[in-house]
């Protein structure tokens, strides 16, 4: 179903536009497999509508997005099946409980793991019973990351998953996140000005400016590179985003499969 | 997980999440059921409660695409693996099994409860069904694009205007769109098709929502309603029939062309009194299979004009089978201006035939033969539409071996003098605990030929309002409309009466003007 020397996610060329207003404009991006690739940039550049765009929710206009393998436009539900969406205010069906969801979703995903699913519950602390429309904006979003880790997906989009959450909540998605990439086979694309958690998480990052990838490489190396340019000896990750925020476009672009 | 066990997974969650709505939906219809609907009502609030009854099921619909909204970018479905066509099929099944359907199970109740064969009851479902599927459909397309109930609302209200701005030009139209039955459900059908596929580019993400898709939408219902009752009003009477036979048959009943011309050329901004061309309109009705002598009963010859701005005139001919511009100006106080008045409806032809033709008519036995089979039970229903120059209306087509019989029925007439009736008549009823419709007798009256004798036929009625039941329809509470007349046992069987009874069902001394009327074509023996 995957090759396995595909990456996890491969942009090419993709534009998107709101009318006139290009919001993605001829974007290539390439997240290995088993890399948490963090893609940063300041607001209004386009993160959430590529996310949307790699989820299905907003057509491909123009260009190729492949999925673990697949066209994006012609993804079979078996591919589908192991593709996760998280993002920040994503509705929840708020009438229901986490058991009710639960027997919803698990058909629908030939890779539920139901041990992981509830070691992923009582890690989260989400209450059971209780309707979700009744749950903290925390909560929630620990449900929805419930939700998408239990699926077992291979890959996995997150878009601003640690806004508006406190501390605590922050530690224990960022705790189910570490565990589930410690057990291997997933991939995750992580949208977010969250600088502490990329640094924690994150081992390529990208920059994402003007509607296209400025920058792309693994963390270390992006370090390593502004550090020779700087000449500083360490590169806090708020040093290296804002110098490669402000700085112009690698040349071919440093990302790189 | 096959396709059908993920619609049937979907189903039951979409169904899980809606149940308040659709529980909600079931309590109101049960209690549309049975509650009871005064018949004094005026016949208007019976229309508005229907309409407004039908409005809340496009939203009911609308709002349980809405709970999973797909035009939403942040809706939980949106990352989820289930395709568009198993959430559109989950939640066509749950709006139309679940609200449509049970509407249809309940009205079945409900005509059962007054006596209505069951071998009559699809047809008498099929219409108000159809057009209830289309306004839902046309609820779930315009929803499936839309991102909160609000817009869906103001969509509905544009809807609801253009279609008003229809109705107005309808009158111009309808003569174009006078199309054979089959292009008429071919048309409905290229609705619904336009209507799923709105729906499907709306699951599927495509187009954008907002004023396009309500401008489409609205365009596929206008097509809709002027497809389906436009024709309707020219086919109904067009499509009579003109069986040879003995038994009047209007054929066809227009303008002269050179008449038409005359009343254009007059209609110029200042007509002038000395105007040549103020002669009389003169309105061609061909009747066809008359016995020699027959002659019109012209008091009860009803003409509905529909003029160039939408307004009907119903009106009755009093000279023979002419109609003086003048007296028309006179009842509506203003003169023709550009098109010429349409003459839409067919007439209504009560006939008194001389006592020689009776006579004649009795030694054959066609008559008394006709008058028994209709009496005994032996006609159902064929076919029901509604007329749309008389908005409250419908027509019936009753067919029996060898019998054709169509029946007119006006509710803007039946629904007041049903009212009247049921203060008149001593043995009106109403039925108790079955409020909505009414049920009772209704005497109408067989005159002999000199007017001076009279044989009661008593009908038992009932009549479930689809304009304030279960299946709210636009076409009026006289839908489920079933007559029942005496058994033909106790009427005599060989009276040459019934020859010309058969030619004029309701007294009108009893009832008004003729509210009832029916044509009869005798077959050949």
């Amino acid at each position: 179903m995957t090759s396995p020397t595909a990456p996890a996610l491969e942009v090419r060329g993709l534009t998107v536009r709101f009318w006139r207003t290009r919001v993605l404009d001829q974007l290539s991006l390439t997240v290995p497999n088993g890399a948490l690739y963090a893609l940063l940039g300041p607001n209004g550049t386009g993160k959430t509508t590529l996310l949307r765009t790699l989820a299905g929710i907003s057509p491909v206009a123009q260009g190729v997005v492949s999925l673990l393998g697949h066209d994006r436009v012609r993804l079979p539900l078996a591919v589908q099946q192991r593709v996760g969406y998280v993002a920040e205010g994503q509705q929840l069906p708020e009438d229901l409980t986490v058991r009710h969801l639960e027997r919803y979703l698990a058909p629908l995903y030939p890779a539920w793991d139901a041990a992981r699913s509830a070691q992923l519950l009582e890690r989260f602390g989400v209450p059971l019973t209780r309707r979700l429309g009744a749950l903290s904006r925390g909560q929630r979003m620990l449900v929805a990351l419930w939700a998408a880790l239990a699926a077992r997906p291979a890959l996995l989009l997150m878009d601003e998953p640690f806004t508006g959450i406190d501390v605590a909540v922050k530690d224990r998605l960022v705790e189910g996140l570490l565990e589930v990439m410690a057990d291997g086979g997933v991939s995750v694309l992580l949208c977010t000005h969250d600088l502490a958690e990329v640094e924690m998480l994150a081992d390529w990052m990208g920059i994402l400016r003007d509607g296209r990838v400025v920058h792309s490489a693994p963390l270390e190396q992006l370090r390593a590179q502004v550090a020779q340019e700087t000449g500083q000896v360490a590169v806090t990750l708020k040093a290296l985003y804002l110098a490669l925020a402000a700085a112009p476009a690698a040349a071919g672009q440093s990302e790189a499969a | 997980m096959s396709g059908l066990a993920m619609l049937w997974h979907q189903l039951r969650y979409d169904a899980r999440r809606a149940r308040s709505l659709v529980l909600a939906t079931w309590a109101l219809m049960a209690l549309s059921a049975w509650n009871a609907w005064p018949t004094t009502m005026q016949p208007i609030w019976p229309a508005v409660v229907g309409n407004v009854y039908a409005a809340a099921l496009v939203m009911v619909t609308a709002l349980i695409v809405l709970a999973a909204a797909p035009a939403r970018p942040d809706a939980f479905h949106g990352g989820k693996p289930v395709p568009p066509g198993v959430r559109v099929g989950s939640t066509l099944l749950l709006a139309f099994g679940g609200l449509l359907g049970a509407a249809a199970v309940l009205t079945v109740v409900q005509l059962a409860a007054y006596d209505v064969p069951l071998r009559d009851v699809p047809v008498q479902l099929a219409e108000p069904v159809g057009i209830m599927a289309a306004w839902m459909l046309a609820g779930v397309a315009l929803a499936s694009h839309a991102r909160a109930i609000a817009t869906v609302m103001g969509q509905g209200v544009a809807l609801v205007v253009g279609l008003l701005l229809v109705n107005l030009a309808l009158p111009a139209w309808a003569e174009v769109l006078a199309l054979p039955r089959g292009w008429w459900l071919l048309l409905q059908a290229l609705l619904a098709a336009l209507l799923l596929l709105t729906t499907w580019r709306g699951y599927q993400r495509r187009w954008a929502p907002g004023v396009g898709t309500g401008v489409a939408g609205m365009a596929a219902l206008a097509l809709f309603y002027v497809a389906t009752h436009g024709p309707a009003t020219v086919d109904s009477w067009r499509t009579l029939p003109t069986v040879p036979g003995v038994g009047l048959v209007i054929d066809a009943v227009q303008v002269d062309l050179a008449q038409r011309v005359a009343i254009s050329a007059f209609s110029e901004d200042a007509p002038k009194e000395d105007d040549e061309v103020r002669a009389p309109l003169v309105l061609q009705l061909r009747v066809t299979g008359a016995p020699a002598g027959a002659q019109l009963w012209s008091d009860s010859l009803q003409l509905s004009l529909t003029w160039a701005d939408g307004r009907t005139t119903v009106m009755s001919l009093t000279d023979e089978h002419e109609l003086y511009r003048s007296a028309v100006e006179a009842a509506e106080g203003r003169a023709w201006r550009g098109t010429p008045p349409r003459v839409r409806l067919a007439v209504r032809v009560p006939v008194m035939l001389p006592d020689s033709v009776l006579e004649r008519l009795a030694a054959a036995g066609p008559g008394a033969r006709l008058m028994r089979m209709a009496l005994s039970g032996r006609v159902k229903v064929l076919r029901q539409r509604p007329l749309v120059t008389m908005p409250y209306s419908g027509a019936a087509t009753w067919r029996a071996p060898g019998l054709r019989l169509v029946t007119t029925m006006a509710r803007d007439s039946l629904g007041p003098r049903l009212d009247l009736a049921s203060r008149e008549l001593p043995d009106w009823r109403e039925r108790e605990g079955l409020g909505r419709g009414f049920d009772g007798q209704v005497n109408s009256y067989a005159l002999n030929a000199a007017g001076t004798e009279a044989v009661r036929l008593r009908q038992d009625m009932a009549a479930v309002g689809s304009g304030l039941g279960i299946l709210p329809g636009a076409e009026g509470q006289l839908r489920h409309f079933w007559l029942r007349p005496d058994r033909a046992s106790q009427l005599p069987a060989d009276d040459p009466w019934f020859a010309g009874a058969q030619l004029l069902l309701l007294g009108k001394e009893r009832m008004g003007t003729a509210m009832v009327s029916a044509t009869f074509a005798v077959p050949p023996e």
